[in-house]
């Protein structure tokens, strides 16, 4: 009976996941576009860094960068309260 | 502390590591890199240093100050580098923002004070988790 049930339930998971599949869009078609063309073409002229990379992640998403700095920052705190937390 | 090669062999190659992560968190707005991963190996280096040679005289509250200085600075840099005041830091620091000398390694405003925070924080930040799991208390 529970074998039963995983069968019945894998086949109908992994059928939903290829109909899903085939339904995707297309790679390498992008369906918006403007934000991409707008960074490579503005992001030395506008900011002057040759790394397209760097001036996304620590200028246009900035804000983001400072979140994944507190989340490290975070997780540093975190394993000190285990390590170094302890009620003696 | 282990044995006499392994000193050696971490000692030599200390400052190469070093340097390479310097290297990257320098060049983070000219080649593929920055904060992250630089901080990363800088960390690492630490951390092999510190299998090599045992983590005495290693001083964790410095480490974690430094993490929080490196923090507080990206924080700062954030405010100041969105868009009013990049005149400012044009004024500051004496950096050109924009302009001709794209690809030179003082140029793009705060970009490369953003990714050395960066860097700062990311090493502080590892080392110092390392020197925890390896202390232990």
């Amino acid at each position: 009976m529970n074998k039963l049930v995983a069968a019945l339930s894998l086949v109908i998971i992994l059928t939903v996941l290829a109909l899903a599949a085939v339904d995707l869009h297309p790679l390498g078609n992008p369906a918006h576009t403007e934000m991409d063309t707008y960074f490579l073409n503005n992001a030395q002229t506008e900011l002057g860094a040759n790394s397209v990379v760097a001036a996304i992640v620590f200028d246009y998403r900035g804000f983001d960068t400072l979140g994944e700095a507190t989340v490290l920052f975070t997780a540093v705190t975190g394993v000190l309260m285990v390590f170094w937390g302890r009620v003696k | 502390m282990m044995s006499r090669i392994v000193r050696d062999v971490s000692r030599l190659t200390f400052p190469l590591f070093a340097m390479f992560g310097f290297y990257l968190v320098a060049h983070g707005h000219l080649t593929p890199g920055g904060g992250f991963q630089g901080g990363a190996i800088i960390a690492s280096s630490i951390a092999m240093i510190m299998v090599a040679y045992g983590i005495y005289g290693l001083k964790e509250k410095l480490l974690s100050i430094s993490e929080l200085a490196g923090l507080f600075s990206f924080l700062i840099l954030v405010y100041f580098g969105s868009h009013f005041a990049h005149s400012a830091v044009e004024e500051w620091f004496k950096l050109p923002v924009v302009g001709p000398n794209a690809g030179h390694l003082i140029s793009a405003g705060v970009i490369p004070l953003m990714s050395i925070a960066v860097g700062f924080e990311v090493a502080c930040g590892i080392s110092i988790i390392v020197i925890a799991m390896r202390k232990g208390d």
